[in-house]
């Protein structure tokens, strides 16, 4: 059992969570669907009652978990939260070690794994991944990579003050730059090929793993991937092309890097030195 | 009562006592009567002061303080009105600075101990109207698990309390949206406790050759859009940006692919795309849907304006 798994929550469903996601799963193509829908859905209600504990807003309509078509065809069970980002809640069952990430990532900023057991009363939520922990092509997660619940709160909260900074910040760079330069081009390309929120996430990554003198270094280079990792192999192709390194790639870097210097200096005047949870 | 962190001067009588064990001539037995003497005075010397051995061991020691808590718990637990379990709560919170790793004041991170005060106001009645989800949360009996062990759940859920609302008030200071959680949850409207514990879940009675066909038919109608009702819904600037084409792209393809790569292929403004995809896409896929025979809630077939 790991540090986080030990410090997990547990949610009780009411009867009408149960019947919504009996609802849901009623209406799919064959039985193994059926199941897939049915734990989603229950995954999603409980984040949902959890993170409305935590004093976040939620739309539980807004995410594709909820539409009826977008279900059938996805094995999707995101959670949203307005202004922030997406939640990916991810079922794992009693005896599974690792959860599966989902095929569509966009937008998230988090995942966090849902414990299954028989009878579906309860779950228990067995820890979290930010989003900017690993990389795109990542498929699983070890449960023993989890950060304990609790510290959702910490994570959520660096984002909600992270968006409008970066924003206010990414919206001067973006203003700065001509669309028929290459390498500008290339920059606005990278910076936009991904949400605010999941630039934030990124970059608080980066912001609690280097040293303060590494930020633009390890900085450009998390913007540099995100700019090439738009899924697939394509994604990882483009990503090792940049370190090849052509005149006009070797500018998009230095560029990027001096980008994601200035945020995290704008960002570590808000995020200080954090306060992690402590957990007894 | 005494924080538990507080310095602990020996008894003045101990000091000569202790000293008389060097005058014995069975040394070696000194370490064990010396340990045997101080548990059996233990609760003596230290009453009313939190254990020295809970700092140093993983196994939780119950104390005084550790009782005095559950059983506060546990009477606010059996208040079945408001104010009294109030009350009580209040009593608890009064404790909870001395118990190991509560987030204090002084011990919550500096930028939000200015809400600190506020935010107590709202945890603790936040803890009075969701005392029940407590056990919940934590999945304890607190009637029979160890006082230590209640202590450290309290503690937890208490740091996560005073923190989140620490931050909703910082919120509401900054004005950004917050979710005020002071009104009885949907929860405490729930009459008896079979009602939120559910029955375990039948087997469903579905007819999957129905769902299944039901299914296929609507995949054919998006792989073939046979009355041009997806090709024909389309920004009006970029009509090879239309809603059969980001279906093709979004839902039919697996995996299936996102904004930006839809982006990089059609060569169109990504806002373009977005729009046209929550605006019109989803709610015209529900509406298909829903000619197919699914049932759909009526505000899923809201398209909303394209401003183009």
């Amino acid at each position: 059992m790991t540090n986080a798994t030990e410090h997990c929550i547990t949610i009780r469903f009411q009867k009408q969570d149960c019947e919504l996601a009996e609802k849901f799963a009623a209406s799919q193509p064959n039985a193994e669907k059926n199941q897939q829908v049915y734990r989603n859905t229950l995954a999603v209600l409980a984040v949902n009652t959890f993170v409305k504990e935590l004093r976040y807003e939620t739309d539980l309509d807004a995410g594709e978990s909820w539409h009826p078509v977008l279900r059938m065809f996805h094995n999707v069970a995101d959670l949203v939260l307005p202004g922030i980002g997406k939640i990916e809640c991810c079922p794992v069952i009693l005896g599974e070690t690792a959860i599966s990430l989902p095929e569509v990532r966009e937008n998230r900023i988090a995942y966090i794994a849902v414990g299954f057991a028989e009878p579906f009363d309860k779950v228990k939520l067995l820890g979290f991944i930010p989003a900017g922990e690993f990389l795109d092509e990542t498929e699983a997660i070890s449960l023993t990579n989890l950060k304990p619940v609790e510290e959702l709160l910490d994570y959520l909260d660096r984002i909600e003050l992270g968006i409008p900074v970066a924003q206010v910040l990414l919206e001067e760079v973006l203003s700065d730059l001509a669309a028929d330069d290459p390498v500008q081009a290339r920059v606005r390309e990278n910076l936009q090929n991904k949400s605010i929120a999941e630039i934030v996430a990124i970059l608080n990554q980066v912001y609690r793993s280097s040293e303060q003198s590494d930020w633009g270094y390890e900085g450009g280079k998390a913007l540099a991937i995100i700019g090439a990792s738009s899924g697939g192999l394509g994604g990882i192709n483009r990503c090792l092309s940049i370190h090849q390194s052509s005149p006009v790639e070797k500018e998009v870097k230095a560029k990027l890097n001096i980008i994601a210097e200035d945020l995290l200096e704008k960002l570590s005047e808000i995020w200080g030195d954090g306060d992690d949870f402590a957990l007894s | 009562m005494t924080r538990h962190d507080a310095p602990v001067e020996p008894l003045p009588g101990l000091v000569p006592v202790a000293a008389s064990f060097n005058l014995w001539l069975h040394w070696e037995l000194k370490p064990i009567s010396l340990t045997l003497f101080f548990l059996a005075r233990y609760s003596d010397i230290f009453s009313g002061i939190i254990e020295l051995s809970r700092r140093d061991s993983n196994v939780p020691v119950n104390t005084e303080l550790d009782l005095k808590v559950k059983s506060l718990i546990l009477q606010a637990l059996a208040e079945p009105e408001y104010s009294q379990r109030l009350r009580k709560i209040q009593s608890l919170l009064d404790l909870i600075d001395y118990l190991p790793k509560s987030k204090t004041k002084e011990r919550i991170d500096m930028g939000l101990q200015t809400y600190y005060d506020d935010a107590l106001q709202m945890t603790v009645r936040y803890m009075t109207r969701n005392l029940d989800k407590f056990s919940e949360n934590y999945d304890i009996d607190i009637s029979n698990t160890t006082p230590a062990n209640v202590c450290q759940c309290l503690v937890r859920w208490y740091n996560l309390n005073i923190k989140a609302d620490c931050i909703d008030v910082r919120r509401r200071h900054r004005n950004i949206r917050f979710v005020h959680l002071d009104e009885p949850t949907s929860e405490e409207n729930a009459t008896t406790k079979e009602e939120i514990i559910p029955d375990p879940r039948p087997e469903p009675p579905i007819d999957y050759v129905e769902q299944q066909e039901r299914f296929l038919q609507l995949k054919a109608y998006l792989e073939a859009d046979p009355e041009q009702r997806l090709s024909n819904c389309c920004t009006r600037k970029y009509p090879i940006c239309n809603c059969w084409e980001l279906i093709k792209r979004r839902i039919l393809k697996s995996p299936p692919q996102t904004f930006q790569q839809i982006k990089k292929d059609l060569d169109i403004p990504l806002d373009n795309i977005t729009r046209l995809w929550y605006n019109k896409c989803v709610p015209l896929l529900a509406e298909i849907a829903q000619q197919i025979g699914y049932e759909i809630e009526p505000r899923r077939l809201q398209q909303k304006e394209d401003e183009e």
